[in-house]
């Protein structure tokens, strides 16, 4: 039973395709387990239709569809089209956990992109508590395995926290079993306290 | 409940591709080439891009119209949806490649198939309801709508962009989708 959803500004957001790419990726991981909100993102998407339809038209290059039209016939690329890991096993393949403190391990998914954006996998043991620290950008966090904590509420299987800047938090993992999550943060984060250091890796400061 | 209700017409292009599919028909390409790639362009536009990029991408969405054709389901998604879902996917890859930024392809490769969909009678009724719906609502919720689709930022500085706080964008889309919702699932 999912209880934390992204709201419909981020669902809307994604169909439209505007977005930051590595927080749709969270969102994407969500919507396999959220007939909910892909609801509203079928919504969204309709909406882009009916945006399209009600552009008021600008005429393209007057040799455009003629160019076009040639291009028909030739032959399509390879396509390329590698299936985007939606799961644990899929997004952990071919990866590395690199231990950022105790109880605490981090495996780089996509390195800072042009948007000031960065994607991991965070695992944390059970009843670990993450420095408290607070967020210069947005985040988008969904639990892939185990459950945690923080003031904002309680997070399992398939939810989804969104953070927004100033978000001021101190996640902790649920007793019992580990808790590994796909995390997309925009700008830096500033923790609070003596583990600044210990988490560097984590927060990139 | 009668035709009446859907007011907008909408153009078809759900025959068009449908042409397309069955006979590699050119005419029918150029037809649906007419309606859409002048409206790509002008979206792209209107998301920032400059004139060279939008009329790439516009030709590179049509020429995928033309590839995909056998792909298209009317009774999964409208064709202006359709279309738009490629479009989407072709600048997010497009915007990725000048970035050179490791960031995979948006993976929703096909429109996500509206709930209770199962007919193409549905698929058109829902385009009309939802263009109707979206005519009625009020100003400051269109406009976050319309703000979702034309800037280009991380969704938490559109509050920036209207000067109201982020609560107040959430729930002021959130009411324009709970409308929406209602008018596409009305008199089932």
């Amino acid at each position: 039973m999912i209880r934390h959803h992204p709201a419909d500004t981020t669902l809307v957001a994604y169909a439209a395709g505007t977005l930051a790419p590595l927080h749709g990726r969270v969102v994407a991981v969500h919507l396999t387990q959220c007939a909910a909100c892909r609801a509203v993102m079928a919504v969204g998407e309709e909406l882009g239709g009916a945006v399209l339809d009600t552009m008021a038209p600008v005429a393209l290059g007057a040799d455009a569809l003629a160019h076009t039209l040639a291009r028909l016939d030739l032959a399509a690329p390879e396509s390329a089209q590698e299936t985007t890991a939606m799961t644990l096993e899929a997004l952990t393949r071919g990866g590395r956990w690199r231990r950022v403190g105790p109880g605490v391990r981090l495996m780089k998914l996509v390195p800072r992109d042009a948007t000031g954006t960065r994607l991991d996998l965070v695992r944390v043991s059970p009843g670990t508590a993450l420095p408290r620290h607070d967020h210069r950008g947005a985040e988008m966090t969904c639990l892939l395995k185990g459950a945690f904590a923080d003031k904002l509420g309680e997070y399992h299987m398939g939810d989804l926290e969104e953070g927004d800047v100033g978000l001021d938090h101190e996640p902790r993992a649920l007793d019992g079993e580990e808790c590994i999550c796909i995390i997309a943060t925009t700008g830096y984060l500033r923790a609070h306290g003596l583990f600044t250091r210990m988490l560097q890796p984590l927060f990139g400061i | 409940m009668t035709e009446s209700r859907d007011p907008i017409a909408v153009f078809d292009g759900a025959a068009l591709i449908g042409a397309i599919a069955a006979r590699s028909d050119r005419a029918a390409f150029a037809a649906l080439f007419e309606y859409y790639a002048p409206r790509l362009k002008a979206y792209l536009l209107r998301l920032g891009a400059d004139s060279a990029f939008a009329e790439e991408i516009a030709q590179d969405t049509m020429l995928m119209v033309w590839r995909k054709a056998a792909l298209f389901d009317p009774a999964r998604a409208n064709a202006s949806t359709w279309i738009f879902t490629i479009l989407r996917n072709l600048r997010i890859d497009a915007l990725r490649r000048a970035r050179l930024a490791v960031v995979e392809l948006d993976p929703t490769e096909e429109p996500i198939a509206p709930p209770g969909a199962d007919s193409v009678l549905d698929a058109a009724k829902r385009a009309g309801r939802l263009r109707a719906a979206l005519t009625s609502l009020p100003p400051d919720q269109a406009e976050v709508i319309r703000l979702s689709f034309f800037d280009d930022r991380p969704h938490a500085e559109i509050e920036r962009a209207l000067g109201i706080p982020l609560g107040t964008v959430k729930s002021r889309l959130r009411l324009a989708v709970a409308k929406l919702r209602s008018a596409l699932e009305g008199d089932e």
